[in-house]
C-alpha cells in the first residue's frame, strides 16, 4: 500500500468521518460501482472495475480498523486527525475523559481528545485548534436517523456502541489469529503431506477459519461483507455474485481478516472460478 | 435504402428494439402507441416481431386473419388492408401474427416493398416493434425509423445484447450510407475482423474517420448526429435501477463514442401479469396507476424531441384510409 494514498478522498468522506459514515460511504461506493459495472456491461475491461473495488474494499478495511485508520491519518500529512479516534474509542475510556472533564464540558467548555502518538493512547486537552466536544462526539447523520429509529440510547451511544462492538471484533479476531498461527502451520504440513502442494480452495478456507475458531458471524462483522457472501466464497457457489469483481473484492476481505497471503491465495481460488466461468454461461465481450 | 422519409408524408416511424427477448418490447410498444392515440394522433402499431407476434394479444383483439406475412407472401396486394381497428379510437394494428416467415428470411425486395408500402401510410404515428435479435433485417427496420427506441432491463444479458444490438446497428447504417459519401469500400475494410486499422469497436472507427479529415470527417459527424437511440429502462426495481440509465449513456458514449438518450424507465409491477391475464394494457387498464404515469413521462419525453408535436384533431379522425 502507497503510503501517500488517501483512503478518505477515495471513499470520498471527510476525514473526521465516523465510522458509520465511511461505511456509509464505501456501500454509496460500492453501489456506484455496481451500477456502473452493470452499465457498460461487455463494454468495459473488466479490470478497471475490478481495480477500483479492490482499492474501496482496502480502503474501507483500512480506515475501519482504528488502528490502521490512526496510522493512515499520520501518514497522511501535516497533523493527525482528532475526532476520528473518537468515535473507535472505547466508551469505557470515554466515560472516564468524561468523569475528569464533566464540569468542563457541562459548562460548554471544549474538551478533546488528542492521541498520544508514541503510546498510542489518548490523552485530553483543551487547546483551540480542535473543534469537537466529547459531548458532542458524533454528529446526528440522517441516515444514521432513519436506519436506527429510536431504540431508547442516543445517537452518540448508539455510535459508541456500534464502533465498540467493531473495536471489540477487530481484537478477538487478531487475537485467534494470533493464537492458532502454530495450528495453520500444522494444517499447511499435513496438507503438503497428504497432497504434495496446498491448493486453497472454498473448503481449504473453510477448514483454516474452522481451526481458527472464527465465525462467519465474526468475520461478517470485521469485514463488512455479507455473511452469505462469505459462505459462499467457502462453498464456490460463485453463481452467488453478480460479477468476479465482487467475488474478487469479497475474497480479498475474507482473506486479510483471516491474514492469510493475499496474492497467492486470491490467485490460486480464482482459477477455480475462472474454471466454473467458462464452463459456464457467463461471457465478458461482444 | 433512403433513411429519410417522403417530404410529403408528416409521419414519424419510431421503432422499438434492443437484442434480448422479453425485456417489454411489445409492452412499451403497445402503450406508446394508445397513449399517443389518446393524445389525439393517428397511430398505426406494426408488429413486427414476425416469428413471435404478439401485440394483437396485448391489444385485447383476436388473432388477426391476415399480417404481415400475407403481404410478403403477395396474398394481399395492399397494405392498408393488413389494418385492424382496435377498441382504441385513431389506433390500428399490422399484425404479424401468422406463422410461416420469419423477419430474418424475408428476401431484400420482400423488405423493401413492405418499408416503402409502411411508408406510404396515411398516419401520424407508425410504432414498430421489432423482434429479439439483431439480423439484419431487424436492423434495417430499426434504422428506418425516426425515432429509434431500445428497451432494456437492468440485467447484465440484456444490456450486453442492447449494446450488441446498438454496435450492429450503427456498422449496418455506416454500411448503407457510405457509399453516397464514396467511403464504402473504406468503411467495408475497417468493418473486417481483425482489420489492420485495429478498429475493434465504434469508437475506434469514429475516431479513424475523424482523422481522415475532409469528407470522411464530416460524414460520420452526420452519423452520428442522426444515431441517437433513446433508451428505456424496463422493470426497474430500486434507485439504483434507474440510475443505470444516466450509466449505460455514459458508458456508451465513453466506450463506443455513441449518443444514447435515456429517455425513462418502468418500474416492475405485479399489475402488467394482472393486466396481460385480462388482456388489457395498463395505460387503459390502471391509467392512474404509477407504471401508467411512468409510460406517458416517457411518451411525453419522446414527443418533445417529434418532428410532430401538436396532435391532430378530429378531421383525421377517420379509421379507414
Amino acid at each position: 500500500m502507497a503510503p501517500a494514498e488517501n483512503f478518505y478522498e477515495l471513499l470520498e468522506v471527510e476525514s473526521t468521518a465516523s465510522f458509520e459514515e465511511v461505511q456509509q460511504a464505501y456501500e454509496k461506493k460500492l453501489e456506484e460501482v455496481h451500477e456502473e459495472s452493470l452499465a457498460s456491461y461487455s463494454l468495459c475491461p473488466v479490470d478497471e472495475n475490478e481495480e477500483l473495488l479492490k482499492k474501496l474494499s482496502e480502503a474501507f478495511m483500512q480506515l475501519a480498523n482504528p488502528e490502521v485508520r490512526r496510522s493512515h491519518d499520520l501518514k497522511l500529512g501535516a497533523k493527525p486527525k482528532e475526532t476520528p479516534e473518537q468515535d473507535i474509542l472505547p466508551s469505557a475510556k470515554v466515560a472516564e475523559v468524561n468523569q475528569e472533564h464533566g464540569d468542563a464540558s457541562r459548562e460548554g467548555k471544549v474538551v478533546f481528545l488528542r492521541p498520544q502518538l508514541k503510546t498510542g493512547g489518548f490523552s485530553t486537552s483543551t487547546g483551540e485548534a480542535f473543534q469537537t466536544k466529547v459531548g458532542d462526539i458524533q454528529k446526528p447523520n440522517p441516515i444514521t436517523k432513519l436506519a436506527r429509529p429510536n431504540v431508547g440510547a442516543s445517537l452518540e451511544e448508539i455510535t459508541l456502541q456500534s464502533a465498540k462492538v467493531r473495536q471489540d471484533a477487530f481484537q478477538k479476531l487478531a487475537e485467534k489469529n494470533r493464537m492458532t498461527d502454530a495450528k495453520l502451520q500444522e494444517y499447511y504440513q499435513f496438507l503438503e503431506a497428504n497432497e504434495g502442494v496446498i491448493r486453497y480452495s472454498g473448503s481449504v478456507l473453510h477448514q483454516i477459519r474452522e481451526l481458527k475458531g472464527i465465525t462467519i458471524m465474526e468475520l461478517a462483522t470485521v469485514t463488512c461483507v455479507r455473511g452469505t457472501y462469505l459462505e459462499s466464497i467457502e462453498k464456490e457457489n460463485f453463481e452467488t455474485f453478480p460479477s468476479s469483481v465482487y467475488l474478487k473484492g469479497y475474497l480479498h476481505c475474507y482473506l486479510k481478516a483471516l491474514e492469510l497471503p493475499l496474492e497467492e491465495v486470491s490467485e490460486q481460488y480464482m482459477t477455480l472460478f475462472d474454471e466454473w466461468n467458462e464452463g459456464g454461461t457467463r461471457k465478458n465481450s461482444i | 435504402m433512403n433513411d429519410t422519409v417522403n417530404s410529403s408524408s408528416t409521419k414519424e416511424i419510431w421503432a422499438i428494439g434492443g437484442g434480448k427477448g422479453g425485456v417489454g418490447k411489445s409492452f412499451v410498444a403497445g402503450n406508446l402507441g394508445i397513449l399517443l392515440a389518446q393524445r389525439g394522433f393517428r397511430v398505426i402499431l406494426a408488429d413486427l416481431d414476425l416469428g413471435g407476434a404478439n401485440l394483437h394479444t396485448w391489444l385485447g383483439v383476436n388473432t388477426p386473419e391476415q399480417g404481415v406475412s400475407e403481404f410478403v407472401d403477395r396474398q394481399v396486394e395492399q397494405i392498408h388492408e393488413l389494418l385492424i381497428p382496435t377498441s382504441i379510437p385513431q389506433l390500428r394494428l399490422i399484425s404479424g401474427a401468422r406463422d410461416g416467415v420469419e423477419i430474418a428470411n424475408l428476401k431484400h425486395t420482400q423488405k423493401m416493398r413492405f418499408l416503402m408500402a409502411l411508408k406510404r401510410l396515411d398516419t401520424d404515428f407508425i410504432i414498430m416493434d421489432l423482434g429479439a435479435g439483431t439480423a439484419y433485417n431487424t436492423i434495417d427496420f430499426f434504422l428506418l425509423a425516426e425515432k429509434q427506441l431500445m428497451v432494456v432491463i437492468p440485467e447484465p444479458t440484456s444490456i450486453e445484447n442492447a449494446y450488441r444490438f446498438l454496435k450492429n446497428s450503427f456498422y449496418r447504417k455506416l454500411r448503407h450510407t457510405s457509399s453516397s459519401f464514396g467511403l464504402r469500400n473504406v468503411v467495408d475494410q475497417m468493418l473486417k475482423n481483425n482489420n489492420s486499422f485495429g478498429i475493434r469497436s465504434p469508437r475506434d472507427l469514429i475516431e479513424y474517420l475523424k482523422q481522415m479529415g475532409g469528407n470522411a470527417a464530416s460524414y460520420i459527424d452526420d452519423q452520428l448526429e442522426h444515431f441517437q437511440p433513446n433508451l428505456i429502462i424496463n422493470q426497474t426495481r430500486s434507485e439504483s435501477d434507474i440510475r443505470i440509465g444516466k450509466a449505460m449513456e455514459k458508458a456508451c458514449s465513453k466506450y463506443f463514442g455513441l449518443t444514447l438518450n435515456f429517455s425513462g424507465y418502468v418500474e416492475q409491477h405485479e399489475g402488467v401479469r394482472e393486466s396481460v391475464l385480462r388482456r388489457k394494457p395498463v395505460t387503459l387498464d390502471k391509467p392512474e396507476s404509477l407504471m401508467s404515469q411512468q409510460l406517458k413521462t416517457i411518451s411525453e419525453h419522446l414527443l418533445k424531441s417529434s418532428n410532430i408535436s401538436t396532435p391532430l384533431t378530429p378531421k383525421y379522425s377517420r379509421l379507414i384510409p
